[in-house]
């Protein structure tokens, strides 16, 4: 289902200063060969959204295509960029074990979905609850298989590490690019929680 | 400190005003700099981050170490900035004898958990030395 209606101002959150209406319903994004790379983007209110990941192993890198448009204006939440960026990213899950002749293994198609559903529900959830945009992050890869989520912006510098163990916890550092002001923890990815992402826009 | 003799070859203690060389792979590079993965403890079962002391070697020969070199970029970690960093413990540990490696008195590890922290902390302390055209 895609239906896409435009929300009337007055019904907009307080909190949430969109600068347009957003549609809202359940929503999908596809990859170029017509495969659903996430589906229930349900953005019916700004309490209960979810995004769900169905087909996984059908995903390949070169079927992303950024220029995908999904029925919301993912303009407004940010959803384009992380696509775009997740895309120019996806070139890694075509690295096979010992790519580096180090001994590194290759990266699975579930940590990077993984990172980056993180990415969508942290865009989402921060624009809808207090209607900032999240900063663009860089994909990259991590050590043993884990992925990078590295952050730069002028008074902040933040990198989550997503681990290939679903079960285990994302461990982040971040400060002011200079060693001060440092905020550093354990993230648990299927818990929203946007205070990063305040102090990354503080 | 004594030095522990470990082949032809003397363990030796590493000033803080040294260098050390690491290779970064070209998939590690980001338009050229090194992405916050380039940092980890590599050879896993080592558990250190594999680097050469400039005592005893030269970026080029650091380079010339990799399985395909034209892959691989070369930064210096100074080491006293390593040392700065929570939990890097620099320790001069050479090559000699070890099969199917080649002899390498210049080979150090970095040992310490290679953590968000870390990593971001060792972005801000490299400097490039043998740069590889066209990464992305």
């Amino acid at each position: 289902m895609s239906t896409t209606l435009a929300r009337p101002a007055s019904s907009k959150p307080k909190d949430c200063q969109l600068p347009i209406s957003y549609g809202y319903g359940s929503h999908a994004i596809k990859t170029r060969s017509g495969a659903e790379l996430f589906t229930d983007v349900d953005l019916g209110t700004r309490d209960d959204y979810s995004v769900e990941v169905e087909g996984i192993s059908s995903i390949t890198s070169a079927t992303i295509d950024p220029s995908v448009s999904p029925t919301f204006p993912n303009r407004v939440l940010g959803i384009a960029d992380i696509i775009k960026e997740s895309a120019a990213s996806a070139g890694m899950l075509s690295l096979e074990d010992n790519w580096d002749g180090e001994g590194s293994p290759a990266y699975s198609v579930g940590t990077f979905i993984r990172a980056t559903l993180y990415l969508l529900q942290s865009a989402i959830g921060f624009r809808l609850t207090y209607g900032m945009a999240m900063p663009n992050p860089k994909i990259r890869k991590g050590p043993e298989g884990s992925i990078d989520l590295h952050w730069r912006t002028l008074t902040r510098e933040l990198l989550i590490n997503i681990p290939t163990d679903s079960g285990e916890l994302a461990d982040y550092y971040g400060d002011d690019g200079a060693d001060g002001n440092p905020v550093r923890g354990s993230l648990d990815l299927n818990t929203p929680d946007y205070r990063l992402m305040l102090w990354l826009t503080s | 400190m004594a030095n522990i003799v470990d082949g032809p070859w003397p363990r030796e203690d590493i000033p803080d005003l040294h260098h050390l060389y690491m290779r970064v792979h070209k998939l590690d590079l980001d338009a050229g700099i090194p992405a916050p993965g380039a940092f980890r403890n590599r050879p896993k079962k080592t558990g250190g981050m594999s680097t050469d002391w400039s005592k005893y070697a030269t970026p080029e020969k650091t380079q010339a170490r990799a399985r395909i070199p034209q892959d691989n970029a070369v930064i210096a970690l100074n080491v006293g900035q390593v040392r700065s960093i929570q939990g890097q413990i620099v320790k001069h540990s050479l090559i000699f004898n070890y099969p199917s490696i080649p002899n390498n008195q210049a080979h150090t590890d970095v040992f310490g958990p290679k953590n968000a922290e870390t990593r971001l902390k060792y972005l801000r302390i490299y400097r490039m030395v043998v740069n590889l055209p066209n990464t992305r």
